[in-house]
């Protein structure tokens, strides 16, 4: 018997080897991809995102929990992409912007995301208006994700969203986060979204994208 | 020949609180820095401006100025393409710091900033290439005479630990380890992005022999949650502390950016920063040459008033 409670438990505690063999062996018994990834390890990281977001768990936790994931998902990446089926919850186009180095968050959202089932196409620090569209429209994305940690270099969150309007891309929904990102400035600038942690913008970014299917 | 071990910051605070300065970033791109420029780099491109700044807290009433080199380590430098300046941009932000004072006795703090990343295993930085790193800048900031080394911004037990170490292996006359605490959810507790309290952040210090417990920056901390936290290290050492708070949240006026807490409203909580332990005040983000200058007014009352009870 496939025990997901146990694969919840020791992707929680970040022991990534054990996830894998309970991968594999969940695998061996003929459990699908699809129920694996949902039930032994999107499940998983659920919790994490819960913990992390009340302070119950911090970055170190939720960073060797994301690591366990990526161990069971390298294992039924395969099957998963042969099954055909577009198991993606969706297409994530995401950076830190211009003049703005800091990754740390971005790169938590990143993972958590991929940990519920979105493709991620992460675009690392620096980014331009010019680099963040030339990516949204190679990869058709569903959302943007923009973060900056520097109140110098947020602002220029507004210009990488009228540079999405004017070209056209006013379809794709742009979230944004970082330490003084907030609701407000995501409103003031014409973003579609704000959260406030990583397991949040998983939630938003879920939300968005059922919000695009029933539209 | 014999070094002289004599160490004036200790011996300052044991007779005053003082007076360290405000915001360095804020106001390097107040005089023309681009976001996300090397504003370190100016400390041998454009000293002047750095200078000017320094000289503005100085001439505001602080006792101690910070160096420009709080992203000077030569994994932060490299970023920018500046990695082989890094002796020479940190032995210059001491100097222009020095030059600051003129005549007037003062202390200038070398600033170790976080490397910018995550630790193995968290990350894909390995400690041997931070260590080496810290190193490198402790030793130039101590080449040029700083009076204390201060290691701000810290959110990581490990990479802390490595900083202490540096600073004392480079022969740092005194060492001050400034944390960023965060408010959390309840907005009651507080704790570093990687989950460190501050009675943990204290005990580590403690151990590795640091000269002064510190907090600085963070989301959320204003005046009252630093004099909280103060209290905390308090709880755990006997050691002088040092704090200083953001001015405020940053607020969004017209696009830009602005830390709205006024000089007033920063120097009316100053006191029980202070009553809380700290012996040494200063202001992060977003605090101006013009919060200096109010703590200053009400600094030099409390000492008064020390000196009275005395």
């Amino acid at each position: 018997m496939a025990d997901y409670a146990l694969m919840n438990q020791k992707l929680f505690e970040g022991d990534d080897a054990t996830v894998r063999q309970l991968t594999e062996e969940a695998l061996a018994e003929g459990r699908q991809a699809m129920e694996v990834l949902e039930e032994g390890l999107i499940a998983g990281m659920r919790v994490v995102g819960e913990d992390f977001k009340y302070n119950r768990i911090f970055v170190p936790e939720v960073l060797l929990a994301a690591r366990a994931m990526k161990a069971g998902m390298a294992v039924l990446q395969p099957l998963l992409t042969a099954s055909a089926a577009d198991t993606s919850a969706g297409t994530i186009v995401m950076g830190t912007v211009k003049g703005d180095l800091h990754d740390i968050g971005k790169n938590l959202v990143g993972m958590m995301a991929e940990g519920a089932g979105f493709k991620v196409v992460d675009l690392g620090t620096n980014t331009s208006d010019d680099d963040f569209i030339a990516a949204v429209r190679e990869h058709g994305a569903d959302i943007l994700g923009m973060s900056a940690l520097l109140t110098t270099t947020m602002v220029y969150m507004k210009t990488v969203v009228d540079a999405m309007t004017a070209a056209d891309l006013s379809h794709v929904s742009i979230c944004i986060g970082g330490a003084p990102i907030s609701q407000d400035f995501a409103d003031e600038i014409g973003a579609h979204g704000y959260a406030a942690d990583a397991g949040s913008a998983v939630q938003l970014f879920k939300r968005l994208v059922g919000d695009r299917v029933r539209a | 020949m014999l070094k002289v071990t004599a160490r004036p910051l200790v011996e300052a605070l044991s007779q005053r609180p003082l007076l360290s300065d405000g915001a360095m970033g804020t106001q390097l791109q107040l005089a023309g820095l681009e976001p996300g420029g090397c504003g370190e780099a100016w400390n041998l491109d454009r000293p002047d401006e750095v200078l000017a700044i320094h000289r503005a807290y100085v001439e505001a009433g602080s006792d101690c100025v910070i160096t420009n080199t709080f992203g000077g380590s030569r994994i932060m430098l490299e970023r920018h393409g500046e990695g082989e300046r890094t002796v020479a941009i940190n032995q210059a932000g001491v100097r222009i710091a020095r030059r600051a004072f003129g005549d007037r006795r003062g202390f200038v703090f070398g600033d170790i900033g976080p490397f910018g990343g995550l630790l193995e295993p968290y990350g894909e930085m390995s400690a041997d290439r931070v260590a080496e790193a810290f190193a490198e800048q402790a030793e130039a900031l101590v080449s040029a005479d700083v009076d204390a080394i201060i290691i701000e911004t810290q959110t990581a037990i490990e990479e802390l630990g490595l900083a202490i170490r540096a600073a004392k292996a480079a022969g740092a006359p005194c060492i001050i380890a400034s944390m960023a605490f965060d408010v959390m959810r309840d907005g009651v507790e507080v704790r570093t992005m990687m989950g460190v309290s501050p009675e943990q952040a204290a005990e580590l210090m403690v151990e590795r022999g640091v000269d002064l417990l510190a907090l600085n920056c963070g989301t959320g901390i204003d005046m009252l949650k630093a004099a909280d936290t103060v209290r905390r290290y308090r709880s755990v050492s006997e050691l002088p502390i040092m704090a200083q708070p953001n001015a405020g949240q940053p607020e969004l006026e017209n696009l830009q950016v602005v830390y709205k807490q006024p000089p007033e409203e920063m120097a009316a909580a100053l006191e029980a920063v202070v009553a809380a332990g700290a012996r040494i005040v200063g202001g992060c983000c977003g605090s101006t040459p013009a919060h200096i200058r109010r703590f200053r007014e009400v600094l030099d009352v409390l000492c008064e008033r020390e000196a009275g009870a005395r």
